[in-house]
């Protein structure tokens, strides 16, 4: 919810900018498809049954990386457009951290903890994956370059969060995508709305 | 009329297709 946050507050911020949704409306996104199959993907992965968390962890390690690679191609794919090339960034850092952990997010014990959204008693053991998430349990000393993982706390955006430096700059970058689309550039572009030349200061 | 519905229908899909996006690339703890 905290990503959908960025987009939310990208449109907001747009829009109080001078931007427009008809501008938005004008955006063309190349393989919009293969994002969407990606979240199918991942859907599967994220609300696998719990009794399958770990028999199928191996293979479901491997789809969420590949979900990342693909969604790496997606984004690369349409680098013309402001924004993308930050979310690529973000995209990487995540895919890095994944890939190095079997596939999954670490996040510690007391990240979780501190967030208040999950009990300490209702935690797995370190190492084990963790239900309705993309996270795997696992203390910094454990995992593979920990300081991408999920280790900076948000706020509560409506519950509190941990996320990773990846996810910060994903954010990020949709915003700055959402600013490009949405408000007109101040050097104008040839042609605007309604046919008429920008004003030049 | 008919223009308008598809600005609409484009405004959606490309609100739709970003936060997919954004939604497939983050990781934050308990999803989504």
């Amino acid at each position: 919810m905290i990503l959908a946050f960025a987009v939310v507050a990208g449109v907001v911020v747009a829009l109080a900018r001078g931007g427009s949704l008809k501008r938005l409306a004008d955006l063309s996104i190349r393989l919009a498809w293969l994002a969407l199959l990606c979240l199918l993907v991942q859907l599967y992965v994220i609300y696998c049954p719990e009794d399958q968390l770990e028999t199928q962890r191996t293979t479901q390690g491997i789809l969420m990386v590949l979900s990342y690679g693909a969604l790496g191609y997606v984004v690369w794919a349409n680098r013309r457009i402001t924004g993308m090339t930050v979310i690529l960034l973000g995209v990487v850092l995540n895919l890095v951290v994944m890939a190095a952990n079997g596939g999954f997010m670490p996040v510690s014990r007391e990240a979780i903890i501190a967030t208040g959204t999950r009990i300490a008693q209702g935690l797995p053991a370190e190492g084990s994956r963790l239900s309705r998430s993309k996270d795997v349990l696992l203390p910094p000393e454990h995992a593979r370059v920990w300081f991408l993982g999920d280790v900076i706390m948000a706020p509560s955006l409506p519950v509190p969060k941990v996320l990773s430096l990846g996810d910060l700059v994903v954010a990020l970058g949709a915003f700055v995508l959402l600013q490009a689309a949405m408000v007109p550039s101040r050097k104008g572009h040839p042609v605007e709305e309604g046919g008429e030349l920008p004003e030049r200061s | 009329m008919k223009g308008l519905r598809s600005i609409y229908i484009k405004v959606v899909c490309a609100l739709f297709t970003i936060s997919t996006l954004v939604v497939v690339a983050g990781a934050p703890e308990g999803w989504p």
